[in-house]
């Protein structure tokens, strides 16, 4: 019983609270394909999930792009990534779509993988249920983006944040798990701050 | 003790002045106008310059002139006194001098004794082959070698020993693929291939015209059979290529063994006839028990049990050459499908029973029922083919072919059951690259997907080789070379120099240049990928074809809103630019999200070449053959799955005009 008031809650911040499918998911997906990108971009390359950014101009995403290296054929699970180089920024309406944005990043060796492409989850899973999982992941950092901007927390954003994190460390390349949070730093402290409150 | 001390003072007073001294002098130099040797100097301290005395005494016998008493004093004096002063210093320096090139010399003549021994034991670098000649030898060396050290790579050794082709024989490229592949022996140094007077080209598979011709001419006896179809089919090929483009009758003849699918509907270019004549003549293979037993009306079943082997390059065909008979090889071909192997007979029987059983049953269905685990190539995960250098392949594994890159020649695609029964029909050849499709090792599907192109034309150039001339023009993004604080000045522009081949980076301004390296090109091929505009420039690089790519390229200020649309308008767009070029048997390439292709949670941008497509007479298509470099050869993807991981990527494609 002491659980049901949680349990509605995260209940409603599911059904409710964050759409499946969002903005944010075309324009993450639509990134690669501009001619920005294109021109930096070499084919092969893989790219990372996005992560918020905010500054004068408000939220704004990043993700990066990589290589992975196997010695197998395509879309090998057991893949290493190599470090990423190439990073792109972007706002939700492609006002402002940048791919040559320099991010300081941890220091890598050239030519060195930073270490494993999938997770034990996302081992299993095919593009289908993995796009459904990443779209959710997408869906909810779209729903904390504006509480992310302002530095606003509530109940609702503890839940989403929680769901987050659980779906980050699901689906994120372990090997990047450092890249990621260099993409954001102030992101990534606003969610640990999130969890102490 | 008194001598002693008068020594102390006189060296101490040498160090102090031997600046000041012949011999000696760094800075600020005079000659003493006179001397005294009483062991001080006309400034009042002792002149001692420690290995510059004797030098001094000649100085002051110089200095006396014509003087001879002077002179003679001065010798006697000078001369006493730089032998004393000057002796040990000189005894010294020669020790050192001595220990210092002693050791050198102890130390180089070492060096040159351990170099003698292990000679014997080391191997030494091979010059790369300058010939064919030398060429094919080094590579069945390599074979031998290999085959000595694990046993179940002696038969492809014999294989490779057996079926030794022209220099610019049709099955050259067949045999290469498998008895050199990944090109361990490099063919760089070859000399260019031979072009002869009569048309003054090749043939599609690389054969001089005029040598086909009188093959055909020619033929008889035992070999009549044979050099017929060789012949015949080649000038076949001939006749039937438009222009500008090689007709899907090639593979046929270069494989005259092998299970051909006989029902493939040709293409508009080309006659049926033409298709049929070869096909039907030929698959004089003796062990018809060990060929694929089903009835599949795509494969040849009932064999001539007589039929002998036939050379793969026939005696004719050697006519303006410098290659003997025995060059050709007589082991014929290979009656038990080696390209196939063992597991790979055993798919494709349990596919032909399983299809005949049930003619409507779905492709991929019917192979999934057989228990196989890679169905939509039998030829992945099954070949007993090893590569050089590799262990042999393990059985097939769901998803993930070995790692090694089977062996060109693959196995004829399995037809699509409606295709096989009748029902459907085939826009393109499945086969077409039957011969030069390689796994991509590395983020190479561009070079992969030109050397099938390229082939088809009769180019033949390695993977290593075209990746290099991507380098070479800059048509390679390689951001890992470069740091997130890039300025003008950091090194971040790869050149590559293909004379000595290795790679230097220099800055953006040109102000800066790094050391040359190997190493730099090795880091570039593993972090970084070609730019989709290099792929139609490297194919226009070689090709005595013109390539068109699109892609879809929304202006940059396009909203996220209209992109959706604009996407799905160029869809329809690239769909009719698809089929068109398949029919007129044109090359066609395109670009496909790896993840949505290979079923697996991967964001990578791909590129295959697209061989065929499969439509129903009320021309629906059903779907199309792809060569994924990342996986798979004539793999069948439905037309659902096909565009959705085309739309996800970019509508990328690619056409030969």
């Amino acid at each position: 019983m002491r659980h049901l008031p949680a349990f509605l809650l995260l209940f409603t911040s599911t059904a409710y609270g964050v759409e499946t499918a969002s903005p944010l998911w075309e324009a993450y997906s639509f990134v690669r394909k501009t001619p920005q990108c294109q021109t930096v971009v070499g084919l092969e390359m893989n790219y990372s999930l996005p992560i918020p950014v905010r500054d004068n101009k408000g939220v704004r995403y990043r993700h990066m792009f990589y290589r992975t290296y196997s010695k197998k054929s395509g879309g090998d699970p057991d893949a290493q990534v190599m470090p990423p180089r190439i990073f792109a920024e972007y706002d939700i309406d492609f006002k402002d779509l940048r791919c040559d944005v320099a991010i300081p990043m941890p220091e890598s060796e050239p030519g060195k993988p930073v270490g494993a492409y999938s997770t034990p989850a996302t081992r299993g899973m095919d593009m289908a249920q993995w796009e459904e999982q990443a779209k959710r992941f997408v869906a909810l950092e779209e729903a904390l983006s504006p509480d992310f901007a302002i530095g606003r927390s509530g109940p609702q954003t503890t839940l989403n944040a929680r769901e987050f994190k659980k779906l980050f460390r699901k689906l994120a390349e372990p090997g990047l798990r450092p890249y990621y949070r260099a993409l954001s730093p102030e992101f990534w402290m606003w969610l640990e701050g999130l969890e102490k409150k | 003790m008194r001598y002693l001390i008068a020594l102390l003072v006189t060296f101490q007073a040498a160090t102090a002045h031997a600046d000041n001294y012949p011999g000696v002098c760094v800075s600020n130099c005079h000659i003493p106008t006179s001397t005294s040797y009483s062991g001080y100097s006309p400034e009042g301290g002792p002149s001692i310059a420690w290995g510059g005395m004797l030098g001094r005494a000649n100085q002051n016998i110089r200095n006396c002139g014509p003087n001879f008493v002077c002179a003679t004093g001065t010798a006697i004096v000078g001369y006493s006194l730089g032998i004393i002063f000057d002796g040990p210093y000189y005894a010294i320096k020669g020790v050192g001098y001595g220990l210092l090139y002693g050791v050198k010399g102890l130390g180089f003549v070492g060096k040159k004794i351990g170099q003698g021994i292990a000679y014997p034991f080391k191997s030494r670098p091979t010059p790369p082959p300058a010939s064919w000649e030398a060429y094919k030898h080094q590579i069945l060396k390599m074979q031998k070698r290999l085959a000595k050290k694990d046993k179940t790579l002696r038969p492809n050794y014999v294989w490779c020993k057996g079926n030794v082709p022209l220099s610019h024989g049709p099955s050259r490229l067949q045999w290469e693929s498998r008895c050199n592949p990944g090109d361990a022996i490099t063919r760089a140094y070859l000399p260019e291939t031979v072009k002869h007077s009569n048309a003054g080209e090749m043939t599609p598979m690389g054969l001089p015209a005029d040598v086909v011709a009188t093959a055909a001419a020619t033929a008889s006896g035992s070999d009549a059979a044979s050099n017929e179809v060789l012949a015949k089919t080649e000038a076949l090929a001939s006749a039937a290529a438009p222009a500008d483009a090689v007709p899907a009758a090639a593979p046929a003849s270069v494989d005259t063994t092998a299970p051909v699918p006989t029902s493939i509907p040709p293409a508009p270019s080309e006659s049926p006839s033409d298709i049929a004549a070869p096909t039907s003549q030929v698959a004089p293979v003796p062990d018809a028990a060990a060929t694929p037993s089903g009835t599949s009306p795509g494969i040849p079943t009932a064999l001539p049990t007589s039929a002998q082997p036939v050379l793969r390059d026939p005696a004719s065909a050697l006519k303006g050459t410098q290659e003997s008979t025995s060059d050709a090889g007589k082991g014929g071909f290979d009656s038990r499908e080696p390209m196939l192997g063992a597991k790979g007979q055993e798919v494709l029987k349990d596919y032909q029973a399983t299809a005949k059983q049930s003619p409507d049953l779905d492709y991929e269905t019917a192979i999934a029922a057989t228990g196989r685990t890679e169905p939509t190539n039998p030829s992945f995960g099954a070949s007993n083919v090893p590569a050089a250098g590799a262990a042999p392949p393990a059985a097939s594994k769901a998803a993930t072919p070995p790692d090694i890159s089977p062996p060109s020649g693959m196995p004829p695609v399995a037809l699509h059951p409606l295709v096989a029964s009748g029902t459907a029909s085939l826009i393109g050849n499945p086969d077409r690259y039957r011969f030069s499709f390689v796994r991509q090792n590395g983020a190479t599907c561009v070079p992969v997907m030109a050397r099938q192109f390229l082939a088809d034309e009769g180019i033949l150039k390695s993977e290593d080789e075209l990746y290099y001339k991507v380098l070479e023009k800059r048509w390679w993004a390689t951001p890992a070379l470069c740091t997130h604080d890039r300025t003008p000045q950091s090194l971040c522009n790869l050149i590559y120099d293909p004379t000595t081949k290795q790679c230097r980076l220099t800055s953006d301004d040109n102000t800066k240049s790094g050391q040359p390296s190997a190493v730099i090109c090795s880091v570039a091929r593993k972090e970084g990928a070609t730019f989709t505009v290099g792929i139609s420039a490297l194919l226009n690089e070689y090709s005595k074809r013109t390539y068109a790519q699109a892609i879809f390229s929304p202006p940059p200020q396009t909203t996220r809103a209209e992109l959706s649309k604009l996407q799905t308008a160029e869809l329809d767009v690239a769909r009719k630019e698809l089929l068109d070029a398949l029919r007129n048997g044109r090359n066609v390439g395109i670009g496909m999200l790896g993840g949505t292709l290979w079923n697996s949670p991967s964001k990578e941008l791909h590129v295959v070449a697209v061989s065929a497509a499969v439509e129903l007479p009320n021309g629906t298509i059903l779907g199309y053959y792809v060569n994924d470099g990342a996986g798979s050869y004539g793999r069948y993807v439905p037309v659902a799955v096909f565009e959705k991981a085309w739309i996800d990527d970019t509508l990328f494609r690619i056409y030969s005009k």
